[in-house]
């Protein structure tokens, strides 16, 4: 660097230059407050939890007000069954409580009440001691407690019945295990209860039934397969690599942008009796952005031994001087170019499922890894020309590698298929354009995916 | 006042303007021969360095040279979008072994400046970016699109009509 250059740079290297600050504040404060505020990720977040959660909520509670209606009429059913000659299971609720025992021979009559559903008549003896109205109230209270476990003996005597029939029938497990649940449910409130003891008589085959399907059941694994597709909003993360790349990045954020974006999966499950379950399949997913640029530029290219010069002599000779020359070469594009990235991916999560009845949810995350990535259209290139991704093999690599999965599975089970509605959520752990590459790319994938479970 | 900035205090952030500002408009004005491109460019480069401070993990004492170089692709970046087609490089070859003369040292800077903004496009951003701005001419080349061939036949036209104007000046003074 020669004297000139140093002192031009000694120069300018610390220059100030006086300008109005404030008024170049204003400017910038209003562009700060006018810059797109990205919802963050826990926006997104926090109805992925929610969602499931009131639907949850909501459905226990609509479940909880049909179980009581169903038990005010279920005095009526079992007087109904009573009448089945094809019932034959018979319940008997003796007298138990200790309290009881003590207290006056008035309402042990009261609490002495004998079920019999195979054709006996419910019978309720109760004598009303008019002296004290307390003791009416006490012995109206036993007999409300009462009525409810004998609503619940007459909902489990129907069950029994109704698993009879699915066992002799031969019907499928899933049915059954479903009844098991609510039965033991059941049985289990009853034989807790402070007041009554209850003896189930004809119930022991079918429980002995229960315990052995139960115990076939406990260890091995369930196992399904999902199919589902949906659609997904996509949040491009582009990062320089180096300082030095903070304009290129700038400028392919405001060349690329996306449109949309579709996934789709193939997942087998397999699940424990506990919960616990592990997935695996094959994803897809596909974005769609659109790339606009309307720009120009100007290419200077140097050609070495070029003539630069002809001298014509003067016996009419001709000389050329040769040289080396620069070429200016002016480069105009309009385009608008629509870019597709495609992956498939082989995924690997655990999950937990939870629920009942006919409504389930599962949660589960994992990883996935990228055995296949196309991509086609064009990006602004490191020389700030336009450049085709499906050939520069400079740009992306051929696998998008390592992604971080989590999904949240709202099921509904009908008699015989079973529906689900899938919040999910899918991260690039690693960059999907080469170390070569002065800009990092990756993907936050958010989407709905519906589907169906098929059990086998 | 980086911590607060980082922390998108707008306190702290005008304090940054206030500090930084006459400096990062210095070098604007540099690259733009208009004084109100200069203005935009530095509002747009104080734009990028408060999107992305997070970014920036090196020592405070690199935060100036930080910014600097915003700047300066912020400039360049201006340069591509608006390049005119009529400021097509002259063919002819300079010889890059003329020296300059110390007439130079008769000017002020304001003069060298105003000498400076008068080069073409391409001469001004190669003569910027390597006598001051101290890029090497193969950085030169990746970032405006050029051969390190043709980035170094830019600085030696560009130092060639540097001279011609201080000679012109000087005679026009005399």
């Amino acid at each position: 660097m020669g004297e000139f250059e140093k002192d031009i740079r000694d120069m300018f290297v610390d220059l100030e230059v006086p300008i109005d600050t404030n008024e170049l504040w204003r400017g910038i404060e209003r562009k700060l407050d006018k810059k797109d505020k990205k919802y963050p990720l826990w926006w997104f977040l926090i109805p992925l939890i929610l969602l499931p959660l009131i639907t949850y909520t909501v459905f226990t509670q609509t479940k909880s007000s049909e179980k009581i209606n169903s038990k005010n009429t279920s005095i009526v059913n079992s007087i109904n069954t009573s009448q089945n000659p094809d019932n034959e299971k018979q319940i008997v609720i003796a007298k138990h409580d200790n309290k009881t025992k003590n207290s006056s021979s008035q309402e042990a009559e009261v609490d002495k009440n004998e079920v019999k559903s195979s054709g006996a008549n419910l019978q309720k003896q109760s004598f009303v001691d008019n002296k004290s109205i307390a003791k009416k109230n006490k012995i109206r209270n036993k007999n409300a407690r009462k009525n409810t476990v004998i609503n619940d003996i007459s909902y489990v005597q129907k069950e029994i019945k109704k698993n009879t029939l699915l066992m002799s029938n031969g019907t499928k497990e899933k049915r059954l295990d479903f009844n098991i649940f609510k039965l033991n449910h059941v049985i289990n409130s009853l034989e807790k209860s402070k007041h009554f003891e209850l003896e189930l008589l004809d119930f022991k085959p079918v429980q002995n039934e229960i315990k052995t399907k139960e115990k076939k059941k406990s260890g091995s694994w369930n196992k399904s397969l999902d199919i589902g597709i949906g659609f997904a909003f996509v949040d491009k993360l582009l990062k320089e690599r180096d300082n030095n790349y903070l304009l290129y990045r700038e400028k392919r954020e405001s060349t690329e942008a996306y449109l949309e974006a579709i996934n789709s999966n193939i997942a087998l499950n397999f699940k424990n009796e506990s919960g616990f379950f592990i997935s695996t399949g094959v994803n897809y997913t596909q974005i769609d952005e659109r790339f606009t640029s309307k720009d120009s530029a100007e290419l200077v290219s140097s050609k070495d031994n070029a003539v630069i010069q002809e001298i014509t002599e003067s016996d009419g000779s001709k000389t050329t001087i040769r040289s080396q020359k620069d070429v200016v070469q002016f480069i105009k594009w309009d385009k608008v170019i629509y870019n597709y990235y495609h992956f498939v991916d082989i995924p690997v999560s655990v999950g937990y499922a939870f629920g009942k009845n006919k409504w389930n949810f599962e949660i589960s995350s994992g990883i996935s890894y990228d055995i296949a990535f196309f991509k086609r259209g064009q990006i602004i290139g490191l020389d700030n020309y336009p450049v085709d991704i499906s050939k520069d093999n400079a740009l992306f690599k051929s696998s998008a590698g390592l992604n971080f999965i989590s999904n949240m599975k709202v099921l509904y089970n009908s008699d015989r298929y079973t529906f689900y509605f899938e919040p999910n959520i899918k991260y690039n752990i690693q960059s999907i354009t080469k170390k070569s590459n002065p800009v990092e790319q990756k993907y936050l994938i958010y989407g709905i995916k519906l589907g169906s479970r098929f059990r086998f | 006042m980086i911590i607060g900035c980082k922390n998108d205090d707008r306190k702290s952030q005008k304090a940054l303007v206030d500090t930084y500002a006459p400096y990062l408009f210095a070098i604007s004005k540099r690259y733009m021969r208009d004084e109100s491109e200069a203005k935009d460019i530095i509002q747009e480069a104080f734009i990028s360095i408060f999107n992305n401070i997070q970014n920036f993990r090196s020592e405070p004492y690199a935060f100036k040279a930080w910014m600097r170089q915003i700047t300066v692709n912020t400039a360049l970046q201006k340069i591509r979008k608006t390049y005119r087609s009529k400021e097509v490089m002259p063919e002819t070859i300079m010889d890059d072994r003329n020296e300059m003369p110390d007439i130079y040292q008769k000017f002020d800077v304001e003069d060298i400046m105003k000498i400076i903004n008068q080069l073409p496009d391409k001469y001004r951003q190669v003569f910027n970016m390597y006598v001051i701005d101290g890029y090497s001419h193969k950085e030169i080349a990746e970032e405006i699109g050029l051969k390190e061939s043709s980035s170094r036949a830019l600085l030696t036209r560009a130092k060639a009509k540097i001279k011609e104007k201080l000679f012109e000046i000087q005679k026009m003074a005399i």
